[in-house]
């Protein structure tokens, strides 16, 4: 069955025609051109594809396109226009947590749904929430230093 | 030798070129790429272990609206290929030999069409006797893999029998005199398992045929150079017409090297006469990959009282699945460290690789020799233990020093273990805690010893127009920040600002010959490569700048961009001066050309086994793990993991952070965590959810530890260190979980039903 | 596949009673999606009741000097692992909401959903039945309760039919269930299906007993209440050491667990008695601070 929908995404509305079975990350990565997410599972097991669903971080590999109809879609792409950068990106870059980088933009949108609900994080409270994203290049404590160092707290030498 | 005082570029502080795009979403991985009226790809794969294909019937697939284009084995040359042993085709043909071969592939409008196709093609299989234990099919009677092995090219000298795809033997002093010589002589055998390199980003290839004949694949992978040699081969191209593009690496340790799904999508590009694009799925990697393949080690080690060690035989076992790929090479070298890093002048290494019906294996980030390290350093505890002698005297006694020969044949230059056992023992406060931790709790201690620099790399530099410089290497980026070392290395060596170098990606039609981003030796072999070509580059620099300022060229130096005076820095010409003046008045364009081959010929003797290359140089680490073990249950926690290497000189001192970190993570995940389970040849495990990695919150605390003794021969004394952070943790856990509960596991993973199982035998043992 | 948004509980009665035996409920997805995945499976009709906010929210509700927390079925699971109040009130289930998978499986995942997916690890469930649960369902006829105990059928199966839907769960809290705890034993510390799971609930003055329940994940073909373990914690009326001991083997003895590839059946016996010991300690210790 088609449908003809209208996702709000980074801000903007994009009308697009899915069939009701299509998976959030393939409009996203496909049809919309934002190719910032990634597939990594399909399973929700490895966060790759987390984008922020009303601000809440979720894997969009679990997510019916049209089931996120009128919700407020966050992803990679939207956290900084042209020549800026989030200060969550900065901090990644500052901290050395981006190795190969395929787990990154996952791991940044988890690390906004975080910051945005909790802007002052102890570290277990990061490292629960960032517990489904897998990173295999960096064994994590660059992640961990990166989110310390924006939660206000002693980083990680 | 330059110190460290003086290198301007070299261990500062520096930002990764690719991270910018990176933590954009922006860069472009395999499935990232797209073009017009691009199609999708699926690839049906075997079902059955081991089987005679009867029938395949495709017409249901290809009447599918959408569908361009269904091949199998018929479809594709007959010719074989392969890594070390030529026995590999593009599809089976009348016959599968491990579930998971390519049997059919579909080109399609969509991957959901593609999907559709796929499953409407019937294969008929008759199932045929199998085989999935290695010891199994080395006996007589097994059922045969193989039965032309005879028939296939090897790159070795013909040593192989049966299901034995390999056997080779090194043999050093005398074992007999060796054997003798001990007080007691003890022999334990060890098993690991097959380990998935889980790289977050599945493989993907775009392939395009053009109508002038020339095959262009876009491709996740480490080894541009030995992918196109490999399509070339596969396909029966010349390398003329044959390109490959690497794209941003999401990730490979090892799973990524030569070909693996490129020869498929390529035969789709090619009858389809589109660009092609085939991306696998988490399960297909799991079911149709390359993991890491399960050893079986048995060690006789004589030593006398004291604690030193006189005679050592190990049988290395291999078990490489359906096809020899990189396994047969982690035997290669895993024989070659048979010893550890310790001296023992009588000693004989057997390698063997076995075929089985289990899935196709490759290999994994420590080749062979994080299995064989596991091996070793757990016996060396085992051994202090039975002699009543501290775990760490007993490694000092008969550590390996500077030009010991071992097994290889090679003496071992750059040997740095005594530095790594101080940094390691230091930080992890090891004398503090050793017997002192409490019950369920124990600290426990690894060596380890690798090769480093392996075969060839070349490099050329270019210099701009305005004075910037432009490196060519064949060596991919895998993530860990290759093309920032690599242009500091030529930044340094030219004298010019790191922000006026660039590093290309690597494209088959543009970058030099490159072994592969693998082994560790990116930094070293590329490096030096790079090193080179910025020296040559220089010296005609100078030269120009001779004769355009009317100064003897020793006289000269450069710096910042700039050719000066040595005697009067105010007197100087800019890089940007004379690459004009080389263009338009005299002399030519600027280029510098490297090419490196650290170490002629073999290393092993040749004629007998498996010809292993020789190594440049070594390097060495120690580990360290604090544990606690939940008696009850089993579970093991590592507290924390030191982790010292030695690394010659920091190139890019966060990168070898990032190494040491990332490695000793995986390194958790093979000691604790990882597994492969497969049953008659089935993998029942493939998907996150049971094959477990390690998460954030399952990371101990790690400390690294850089330890910087440089070596000479390495770009500005820098050694590589990409695989020694994955080899350590393994034996160090298991040691540490001895001292802690007194139970001795000799097969990975150690799972909290393992050690618990382990735990109540002792007790029964007890009672 | 059609894809149907109701906006309303009576809307979406109204489409299963003609389409029920065809459709199957979208909450979160987080199981649903995947098995569409996986099995490709495609109902005819799908209908999305995640936006019912009918279905959705924590009501608390005065009843005989106690206190029933209502939850909706659509409720995410995340919302009962950060409420302050189920934190503080009915540990166990936060607990065990925290348990599952993921933040992100986490935000869409639905109590109802975990429960009606009826996986014999779900983690929600021994914590509810440790609550005392009553599980509400709709059809187009009218409602019916239950207490949760009888809803499981078996592996993934229910009592549910066709054109049911799930829409509360009413559950004990007071002071006594603050003493109350989930523990779930798996290799990982997140990500992994409980290999298993206890959950544990006692009315406590001191160490005195007067009410206690103990079910388990994981160990049977559904999630089941240790019923010898409570009976006799019952009979003995206090948890003392030897109790908490005698009253653990007994939980034991009531798993019926299988091999499987995650564990052995003799590791996960031996498993519920360790960690419904050590459960039951740990409310000890809860109470003891009231």
């Amino acid at each position: 069955m088609s449908l003809t929908i209208e996702l709000s995404v980074n801000g903007l509305i994009w009308p697009v025609t899915v069939e009701a079975d299509e998976l959030l990350v393939d409009v996203l990565r496909e049809r919309l051109g934002l190719r910032g997410t990634k597939k990594g599972c399909g399973t929700g097991d490895c966060g790759a594809c987390t984008v922020l669903l009303d601000g809440r971080a979720v894997n969009s590999c679990l997510i019916l396109a049209v089931a996120a109809e009128g919700l407020a879609i966050t992803t990679i792409e939207g956290l900084a226009e042209g020549d800026d950068i989030h200060p969550i990106q900065q901090a990644y870059i500052d901290q050395g947590a981006v190795q190969c980088g395929f787990c990154t933009p996952g791991m940044i949108m988890a690390t906004k749904g975080l910051l945005d609900e909790n802007p002052q994080p102890t570290r277990d409270e990061i490292r629960t929430a960032l517990a489904g994203n897998i990173c295999r290049c960096t064994g994590y404590w660059r992640i961990v230093a990166a989110v310390e160092s924006l939660a206000g707290s002693e980083v990680r030498p | 030798m330059t110190g460290s005082s003086q290198l301007n570029v070299v261990g500062k502080t520096a930002v990764r070129p690719d991270v910018a795009e990176k933590v954009r979403g922006r860069a472009v991985y395999g499935a990232d790429v797209s073009f017009p009226r691009m199609l999708h790809a699926k690839v049906l794969w075997s079902t059955r272990p081991h089987a005679r294909i009867v029938r395949i019937d495709a017409d249901r697939a290809r009447a599918l609206t959408g569908v361009h284009c269904v091949i199998t084995g018929a479809d594709a040359p007959a010719g074989r290929y392969g890594v070390y042993l030529r026995d590999q085709r593009i599809f089976a043909t009348d016959r599968v030999i491990h579930a998971g071969e390519p049997v059919a592939a579909v080109a399609a409008d969509s991957a959901a069409i593609a999907e559709r196709a796929r499953d409407l093609i019937e294969v008929e299989y008759e199932d045929l006797p199998a085989v999935f234990d290695p010891l199994a099919a080395m006996e007589a009677g097994a059922p045969i893999v193989h039965p032309e092995l005879f028939s296939y090219t090897a790159t070795y000298p013909a040593i192989k029998y049966g299901n034995v795809c390999l056997y080779t033997k090194l043999t050093q002093g005398s074992l007999d005199s060796g054997y003798g010589a001990a007080d007691r002589i003890f022999e334990d055998t060890f098993r690991t398992q097959a380990m998935h390199q889980c790289h977050v980003e599945p493989r993907a290839s775009t392939a395009g045929f053009d109508f002038g004949g020339k095959l262009t694949v876009w491709t996740s992978t480490q080894q541009v150079s030995g992918c196109q040699a490999e399509l070339g081969m596969a396909l029966g191209l010349p390398l003329t017409r044959v390109r490959v593009i690497a794209t941003a690496l999401g990730g490979g340790f090892g799973a990524k090297l030569k070909s693996t799904i490129e020869p498929i999508v390529a035969l789709l590009a090619l009858k389809t006469r589109r660009y092609v694009q085939l991306v696998i799925t988490r399960e297909e990697e799991f079911v149709a990959g390359r993991a890491h393949a399960p050893y079986i080690m048995t060690l006789k080690t004589g030593v006398k009282a004291d604690g030193t060690l006189t005679a050592k035989h190990v049988r290395f076992i291999a078990d490489c699945g359906g096809y020899s790929d990189h396994v047969l090479g982690t035997v290669g070298l895993a024989v070659t460290f048979a010893q550890g890093p310790y001296r023992i002048p009588n000693a004989e290494a057997e390698g063997f690789c076995v075929y089985t019906n289990n899935p196709n294996f490759g290999c994994m980030r420590g080749y062979g020799v994080t299995e064989m390290t596991f091996a070793t350093e757990s016996q060396m505890d085992m051994i202090a233990g039975r002699l009543g002698i501290d775990p760490i005297d007993i490694r000092r006694k008969n550590l390996v020093r500077e030009g010991d020969v071992i097994l290889s044949t090679q003496p071992l230059r750059s040997v740095t273990i005594d530095s790594t056992m101080d940094a390691a023992l230091e930080a992890s406060g090891w004398h503090g805690k050793r017997g002192k931790l409490g019950p369920g709790r124990g600290i426990g201690v690894a060596n380890t010893i690798l090769n480093m620099g392996l075969l060839a790399s070349s490099a050329s530099i270019r210099l701009n127009e305005d004075g910037t410089v432009s490196v060519l290497t064949g060596i991919v980026d895998v993530g860990t920040g290759a093309q920032l070392v690599l242009a500091q290395i030529a930044a340094e060596e030219l004298g010019v600002p790191l922000s006026d170098v660039a590093v290309a990606a690597v494209d088959s039609d543009i970058s030099p010959w490159d072994l592969a981003s693998i082994a560790s030796r990116t930094t070293w072999d590329a490096g030096n490569a790079v090193r080179l070509a910025a020296a040559d580059a220089k010296q005609r620099l100078l030269a120009l700048a001779a004769d355009v300022m009317k100064l003897p060229v020793e006289q000269l130096d450069t710096r910042q961009g700039y050719v000066y005076d040595v005697n009067d820095s105010e007197r100087r010409t800019s890089f940007a001066a004379l690459s004009g003046i080389s263009m338009f008045v005299k002399g030519g364009p600027i280029m510098g050309q490297g090419s490196y081959l650290g170490e002629p010929g073999f290393a092993t003797p040749v004629g007998e086994g498996y010809p292993q290359p020789p190594s440049a140089s070594f390097v060495f680490g120690t580990h360290v793990a604090e544990v606690s073990v939940d008696v009850e249950t089993g579970k093991v926690m590592v507290e924390r993991l030191t982790a010292a290497h030695d690394v010659g000189r920091a190139v890019y001192p966060l990168g070898v952070v990032g190494q040491i970190e990332g490695g000793a993570v995986q390194g958790l995940g093979f000691a604790l965590y990882e597994e492969m389970l497969i049953k008659d040849g089935q993998v029942l495990n493939p998907s996150f959810l049971d094959y477990k990695l390690p998460t954030i919150l399952d990371v101990p605390e790690v400390v690294p530890e850089i330890v910087e003794i440089p070596d000479a021969r390495g770009p500005f004394g820098a050694k590589g260190v990409g695989e020694p952070p994955l080899i350590g943790p393994a034996a160090a856990i298991a040691n540490a979980v001895y001292d802690a509960v007194g139970v001795r596991i000799t097969d990975l993973p150690l799972t909290p039903e393992k050690v618990w199982q382990a735990l109540n035998a002792k007790k029964d043992g007890n009672s | 596949m059609e894809y149907i948004r109701p906006a309303t509980l009576a809307d979406a009665l109204g489409i299963l009673a003609e389409h029920g035996q065809d459709a199957r409920l979208l909450a979160g997805g987080t199981d649903l999606v995947l098995e569409m995945q996986i099995k490709k499976v495609r109902p005819r009709y799908l209908i999305d009741v995640s936006r019912l906010s009918e279905l959705r929210g924590l009501s608390w509700v005065l009843r005989e000097g106690a206190e029933d927390l209502v939850i909706g079925a659509g409720t995410p699971v995340r919302d009962l692992e950060i409420s302050l109040q189920v934190r503080e009130r009915a540990p166990v289930l936060a607990q065990a909401a925290g348990s599952l998978a993921s933040v992100q499986i986490r935000h869409r995942a639905t109590i109802g959903g975990n429960i009606s997916h009826a996986a014999p690890s779900a983690d929600t469930a021994p914590a509810l039945l440790a609550l005392c649960c009553q599980i509400e369902i709709a059809s187009p006829s009218g409602r019916r309760t239950m207490p949760l105990e009888q809803f499981f059928v078996g592996p993934g199966q229910t009592v549910l039919e066709p054109c049911e839907i799930v829409t509360s769960f009413r559950v004990r809290v007071c002071q006594s269930t603050r003493a109350s705890v989930y523990i779930k034993h798996s290799p990982r510390r997140a990500m992994d299906c409980a290999v298993v799971g206890v959950a544990a609930q006692a009315d406590l003055h001191g160490s005195r007993l007067s009410h206690v329940r103990i079910s388990l994940a994981s160990v049977a073909p559904t999630p089941v209440r240790a019923y010898r373990a409570e009976e006799f914690l019952i009979g003995a009326g206090e948890l003392t050491p030897a109790t908490m001991a005698e009253a653990a083997r007994r939980a034991a003895q009531d798993s019926r667990p299988i091999d499987d590839i995650r564990a052995s059946a003799a590791y996960r016996r031996r498993m519920v008695e360790v960690n419904t010991h050590r459960a039951l300690e740990r409310v000890l210790q809860a109470g003891e601070h009231r």
